[in-house]
């Protein structure tokens, strides 16, 4: 393998992955990362021979000035430093990988890479970024190496060296060279990323991860997902319907084998209570801090872990930070990420409408245990006289006829509870699921919606029902959530995406054996659905890639304190139990046994097992010097036996170069054919076994050696 | 005497112990691995500050690449074996080769970037070679040419070997003693000589005497001691005695140059100028000599001689020449001058 050629490839590669792993954090604009990989792609065809041309010398001197200049400008503008810098470090890379031209240039482009990877790290580390960084850690120790072969060439041949004979060396030739770089070299290069994989790997899990969070740079990066704020406009969670971005991921304790594919859980997020004809709104915004002892937020009561069901979730990071909840939740635990020394902690906020958010988790997502309460288990909510009126409010320049349908609807039934139902009802069944609703952008959309389209999406039908509801006289409200999700067979957890987004109504039921906000869907079964067919080769590709990259997120970009005390106490723990299978937990072994006792004992083994072989290495050069010191007569005299015998070639016409070594210059003799070819060889030899082998030369052999060079001085010269 | 015993006992132990102190290696951060520490350092503070595992992960990446490069370079470095073959002779102001040969003992690992510095006494080390790969079991040939600009002894007293091996992050090198020594001749000048010497008449300049030439002169009975390959087998036969040829010896007359090396008291830089001048002036026209033939005598007022002829070559006297120092002092007188000296 061409020494230049594989120290090319190898550097490309590292180049491409550290660009990818920027793209791959999704920081830069879709554009942006478009002409990006098209500019590595054209960078990395351009041809070597054509980095010498004068037009990309130009290019390589105005390019990054110009670069530098619009970046600046970016800057000034208002663009986020690092997005800029990282932009900045991914053209240069770009302009390099076509402009390069020696052993400098190609280190330049390895620290960029690095800085790539470093910048990734800031700017969200995805299961893409863990893939390259992978395969830079495969690459990165052959391109150091080479890079550095080739520093070494260009730094101590070119400038004028004269290495062997005084002739100057040929630095292209040493490049084209296939004897410097092989298949060895280049197997032993990419097997380097074994230790150093599992160096990294013992440094990841072993180090106390505390964070001090002094001069933390915060990046702004999370998604912002419509329908959870302060102020949706109707429509605006219909249209989600197709985003497959996974959201959340739930996983349900002691869940039935198989467990189904699809769980039509509504996970509820915010509520909106005044409605103005075309948004939803809160009249409340206040945020009440409020946190149990410890990581637990009781919503109606302690949590029970032996009586409640748990739900645990996985939840993306998201703006605004909404904790979507199941039914009948009655308490919360957090589960807080990396532990921060100084810095802000986890908090959760209760909001108006019974609105949970969180803050303080450093826009990494949040993970956290729901405990529900049984079916038979009554969970009461009050709701005071003074709060009802909003709940009852109708917009202005509503039609008379939408309060009216209401009242036609639930005429003659007794109780709140059948009046909701009988609208619920009477909207599944009369009305069509429609993404592309034409009541869309009407001045009227819900009376359009009732009474022209009959088509809507989840939105409409909750929008109408909770204005009918209030039209009756029964306290409702808007809410906004998740429906679904969709079992991932490899990660074991139920995918809720943004597409699940849904829109259904609380209704304030005044039951005398439970009152509260009861849940009502109005939407027709087949827009209440997660989103998706569980089957097809894509979908399985998918849920694959979708798991690893959750693995990915949970062990390594989630590696916490937590988890890192619970390795070690599941590692003492297996230990103890074996110790107590093998009987070692007692009598005289007890304590020798024991886990720092075998440490200490490991540590002292390696320490003498050290002394020793250093000593066996210095007794070994001892005697090594012993038979190879400089002024021993005998490794003289097999010197002074072989320049008779290149006296004697020298009689013959053979000479041999001071650049070539004895054993070779002996085997191109061979090679040649010379008819002292095989002569010489023989001698050859047995002056290096006496020279540098260490086996001395005996009286006989050196008469023997002084007998066979005196024949080829005599030899008749042709 | 016992006291004297166990101090040089405490001694040598004092030695070996500051001997064993002292690093196998010497290691130094190259310009690349000032920046690679000072990045490992920051994304190690940014890690510790932020808790971000993905910053623990360059981390250990980057560790891991220095003691990959530490144990990579070790093994590049051992078990290397380091030779140098100096010129017969060497001159001033001429070029000479100096060959350096490693031989790699290792079995199977090859070492590469591999630079050999040759220490001299009391010079700095800028002569260097370097090996780019010397694969294992063999060995790889490579020389640096060096210009004397002063005569003398050019004592060698070791080799640096170094490499920068693996990454280019550190230079880790150690030192071996290699005793060697060179002698530089001065500078010799081409010199034109008339074809008589003053005062010299041709057909005068070959004297016969008894010697060890070509010529007999006569024969002679055998004394005890003489050399029996001489024997004139025929003669000694008629005798009835041993009877030896006497061989003649041809004689040329010596050529006497004179060199002033007694420095007198008080001289500066001008008189050791004028005398390294001298010395190169006294090598010129002695080659010059021995080139058309003529015995060389080479007297030094600090009382010191050296003979050269055609026979032997120039050698011992530009040797001589070349290791001549200046005695400080009051001159000697100087010695008469045989026949034919200049």
């Amino acid at each position: 393998m061409r020494f230049g050629l594989v120290h090319r490839i190898m550097t490309d590669a590292l180049a491409a992955l550290g660009v990818l792993a920027v793209v791959s954090t999704a920081s830069l604009s879709p554009w942006t990362n478009i002409v990006l990989v098209v500019g590595l792609a054209i960078a990395l065809a351009l041809p070597e021979s054509w980095q010498g041309r004068p037009a990309l010398r130009h290019f390589a001197t105005i390019a990054p000035v110009a670069l530098l200049i619009v970046e600046a400008g970016r800057l000034l503008v208002g663009r986020f430093p690092l997005d800029v810098a990282v932009e900045f470090a991914a053209w240069l890379q770009v302009i390099r990988l076509a402009t390069r031209r020696g052993a400098a240039h190609d280190q330049q482009i390895i620290v960029l890479a690095l800085l790539h990877f470093v910048a990734g790290t800031v700017l969200g580390g995805s299961l893409t970024y863990g893939l390259c960084f992978f395969g830079f850690l495969v690459v990165a120790p052959g391109a150091l190496v080479l890079s550095h072969l080739r520093r070494e060439v260009e730094g101590n041949y070119r400038q004028g060296a004269r290495d062997r004979t005084g002739l100057p060396v040929d630095v292209p030739r040493i490049l084209r060279s296939r004897r410097v770089v092989g298949r060895g070299f280049l197997a032993t290069t990419c097997l380097l990323s074994v230790p150093i994989l599992l160096f990294t790997t013992a440094l990841f899990v072993m180090f106390p991860r505390i964070g001090l969070s002094l001069l933390l740079l915060s990046h702004p990066r999370a998604g912002r997902m419509i329908g959870f704020s302060e102020h949706v406009d109707l429509g605006d969670v219909g249209v989600l319907r197709d985003d497959p971005t996974v959201a959340l991921r739930f996983e349900v304790k002691d869940l039935q084998e198989p467990p189904p594919m699809r769980l039509t859980l509504r996970l509820r997020g915010t509520a909106f209570d005044a409605y103005d004809g075309h948004a939803w709104a809160r009249t409340q915004h206040e945020m009440a801090r409020e946190r149990d002892a410890g990581d637990t937020l009781s919503l109606f009561r302690g949590p029970n872990p032996v009586r409640d069901r748990v739900v645990s979730f996985d939840l993306e990071a998201i703006d605004p930070p909404v904790v979507f909840l199941p039914p009948r939740a009655v308490a919360i635990r957090v589960r807080p990420p990396n532990q921060i020394l100084l810095g802000d902690q986890l908090t959760l906020q209760r909001g108006a409408e019974d609105e949970i958010r969180y803050a303080g988790s450093d826009g990494r997502g949040l993970r956290y245990d729901v405990y529900l309460a049984g079916d038979r288990e009554p969970i009461v909510q009050g709701l005071p006289l003074s709060e009802r009126p909003r709940y009852l409010a109708l917009p202005p320049g509503l039609p008379e006829r939408v309060a009216e349908l209401g009242h036609q609807w639930t005429d003659g039934l007794a109780t709140p509870e059948a009046k909701a139902t009988a609208i619920e009802t009477h909207l599944r069944r009369d009305y069509v699921y429609d993404l592309h609703s034409p009541s869309s952008g009407t001045a009227q959309p819900v009376d359009h919606f009732l009474f022209e389209s009959h088509h809507g999406h989840c939105e409409f039908f909750s929008t109408a029902m909770a204005l009918m509801l209030r039209a009756v006289g029964i306290p409702s409200r808007n809410v906004t959530g998740f429906v679904g999700g969709t079992w991932n067979r490899f990660g074991r957890y139920y995918a809720v995406r943004e597409g699940d987004a849904h829109s259904w109504v609380e209704a304030y039921i005044d039951d005398p054996t439970r009152p509260g906000w009861h849940t009502f869907d109005p939407t027709p079964p087949g827009g209440a659905q997660p989103l998706e067919p569980p089957g097809g080769a894509y979908y399985y590709a998918r849920d694959f890639v979708e798991a690893l990259s959750q693995r990915w997120d949970t062990y390594v970009v989630g590696y916490d304190l937590r988890k890192q005390v619970r390795i070690f106490e599941e590692f003492s723990r297996r230990y103890e139990r074996m110790r107590s299978r093998a009987g070692m937990d007692r009598g005289p072994l007890h304590h020798l046994t024991r886990a720092p006792a075998v440490a200490a004992l490991l540590l002292l083994a390696a320490a003498i097992g050290y002394v020793l072989w250093k000593q066996r290495r210095r007794l070994a050069q001892v005697e090594r010097r012993g038979t190879r010191q400089a002024n021993d007569p005998r490794l003289d005299a097999a010197a002074a036996l072989y320049r008779h015998l290149e006296t004697a070639l020298q009689l013959q016409g053979v000479t041999r170069q001071p650049a070539t070594p004895p054993l070779r210059h002996a085997e191109d003799l061979r090679a040649r054919r010379h008819p002292l070819g095989e002569e010489v060889l023989s001698l050859t030899q047995v002056y290096l076994e006496a020279r540098f082998g260490g086996q001395s030369l005996t009286d006989a052999g050196r008469r023997d050696f002084e007998r066979r060079v005196r024949s080829i001085r005599l030899r008749p010269t042709t | 005497m016992a006291g004297s015993s166990s101090s040089g006992i405490g001694g040598r132990w004092f030695l070996a112990w500051r001997r064993s102190l002292r690093p196998p290696r010497r290691l130094k951060f190259t310009r690349e691995g000032k920046f690679f520490v000072g990045i490992t350092l920051g994304v190690g503070f940014a890690a510790i500050n932020t808790a971000n595992n993905l910053l623990y992960l360059l981390l250990g990446m980057l560790l891991a690449l220095i003691v990959v490069s530490g144990i990579m370079s070790e093994l590049s470095l051992r078990d290397l074996t380091v030779l140098r073959r100096l010129p017969l002779r060497a001159q001033v102001g001429r070029a000479h080769l100096v060959e350096i040969e490693v031989y790699n003992h290792k079995g199977r690992v090859p070492s590469y970037a591999i630079e050999v510095e040759d220490l001299r006494a009391g010079q700095p080390a800028d002569k260097r070679c370097f090996f780019l790969k010397i694969s294992p079991k063999s060995a790889q040939v490579a020389a640096y040419r060096r210009t004397p600009t002063r005569r003398g002894r050019d004592v060698h007293v070791g080799f640096r070997i170094a490499t920068r091996f693996p990454f280019g992050l550190f230079e880790k090198s150690r030192e071996v003693p290699a005793d060697g020594e060179l002698v530089i001749y001065p500078a010799v000048d081409p010199v034109h000589l008339s074809a008589t010497g003053q005062g010299r008449s041709p057909g005068a300049d070959n004297i016969l005497g008894r010697g060890r030439g070509e010529e007999f002169v006569g024969v002679k009975l055998m004394r005890s001691g003489e050399d029996p390959r001489d024997v004139y087998w025929r003669k000694s036969a008629a005798v009835g005695q041993m009877v030896m040829r006497e061989r003649a010896r041809e004689m040329r007359p010596d050529v006497t140059l004179t060199l002033d090396a007694v420095r007198p008291p008080g001289s500066g830089d001008e008189w050791v100028a004028t005398f390294e001048r001298g010395i190169r002036d006294v090598a010129s026209r002695s080659v010059a000599h021995l080139k058309r033939g003529d015995r060389v005598a080479v007297l030094t007022t600090a009382g010191g001689i050296v003979r050269a002829d055609r026979a032997f070559g120039a050698d011992p006297l530009l040797r001589y020449l070349a290791l001549l120092e200046p005695v400080l002092g009051v001159s000697r007188p100087k010695p008469p001058a045989p026949e034919g000296a200049e």
